[in-house]
């Protein structure tokens, strides 16, 4: 993974002490600020977030407070238990940590408390999705990359009817990041080797996009010659 | 994600962030609570500026406001004021020691630097907060 940023911040970050306090501050800031986004968006007050804690307004006022910086985490528990949100602990690298990091406005940092709708039980798809995740994250050049992804997509059935060949070159990447959220709501399959693909391609790769259009989906029937076609034979038709 | 714009007062083309930084340059940490304090407020609204990160000033100081963050038992301030829509000014570091600021002349100098800076934009220009 790389993560663009500029010359400036990447000279501060080739300095050892200067990233190990990057990771500090950020992780200290990141959890206040998003303890307090969370907070906010459900409009609770420090108060009420205090009360369903079982604890004191000042330790609230303490755990939202960056400069504390003496959270446990049996404490960030609690708080997701709170919010009825899932708390993530993990190592990662720069990269990933600077990406992450990207966008904390309240709205960036907010996550949704547990929803029934936000889950699927698994179907049939399942099987599409992980061929095509295995697919997505082989370490392959774009273009065959998205041969690959063409060619499961060809070859699973439930995948075809749903997608349209005629609009799968998306012109932009935004237009592409809703199509696949359109795909998403349209099957209700959270169906991240797309995105990724999509990633992958906004990386700088020329290849055309392989997505899915929701708004017109395709019959079965609409594309007898994709339907026929099979990897060993080629050039997709037209 | 729409964030403020901010930007530094300019002393002999060196900005104020800049001047602080270097002033700093050997203390990693404290660069970086900068940094970060900074980007965080840039990409907040303002109504979210408060205590502990920020401050509204009176007194002597009415007008302005300040970013607060602490380290190594040193309170840093930067002084700033909301110079347009979406847009914040900085125009001095300082540091608080026992409810006044150091040094006692920061902010008759501020007001200086902020009335400049209304006068004339280019005493400013968009700080590097990265």
């Amino acid at each position: 993974m790389i993560a663009i940023v500029t010359k400036r911040f990447l000279d501060k970050l080739l300095r050892k002490p200067y990233r190990e306090a990057y990771v500090e501050e950020n992780v200290r800031t990141g959890v206040a600020y998003q303890i307090r986004a969370l907070r906010e968006k459900r409009g609770w007050s420090q108060k009420k977030l205090a009360e369903v804690l079982g604890k004191p307004q000042s330790v609230l006022s303490r755990i939202e407070d960056p400069d504390y910086g003496k959270l446990s985490v049996q404490t960030l528990l609690e708080v997701a238990a709170a919010l009825d949100v899932a708390l993530l602990v993990q190592f990662a690298s720069f990269p990933e940590f600077v990406e992450r990091m990207e966008d904390v406005s309240p709205e960036g940092l907010n996550r949704p408390s547990f929803d029934v709708a936000q889950f699927q039980t698994v179907d049939e798809s399942s099987q599409v999705a992980t061929e095509l995740r295995r697919l997505v994250l082989a370490p392959v050049s774009p273009n065959a990359l998205n041969a690959s992804v063409t060619c499961a997509a060809v070859n699973f059935a439930p995948m075809v009817s749903f997608l349209d060949f005629a609009t799968l070159r998306a012109p932009t990447a935004e237009a592409a990041n809703s199509r696949v959220e359109a795909y998403q709501v349209y099957r209700g399959v959270p169906f991240r080797a797309f995105r990724r693909t999509l990633d992958l391609q906004s990386a700088g790769a020329e290849a055309p996009a392989v997505l899915p259009s929701a708004s017109t989906p395709a019959s079965p029937s609409a594309f007898p010659a994709l339907e026929a076609w099979k990897p060993n034979q080629g050039a997709l038709p037209q | 994600m729409a964030g403020w714009t901010f930007r530094c007062y300019l002393i002999d083309d060196v900005d104020v962030l800049d001047e602080w930084r270097k002033t700093h340059e050997a203390d990693d940490k404290l660069l970086a609570k900068l940094d970060t304090r900074l980007r965080f407020l840039q990409q907040n609204p303002r109504e979210s500026w408060k205590r502990p990160h920020y401050d509204t000033l009176s007194g002597e100081c009415a007008g302005l406001g300040e970013v607060r963050f602490e380290h190594k038992n040193v309170q840093h301030r930067i002084l700033g004021f909301s110079s347009g829509q979406m847009e914040y000014t900085f125009v001095l570091a300082a540091t608080e020691k026992g409810n006044k600021f150091v040094p006692l002349s920061t902010c008759t100098t501020a007001q200086s630097r902020m009335r400049e800076v209304v006068a004339d934009r280019s005493r400013a220009r968009d700080c590097d907060c990265d």
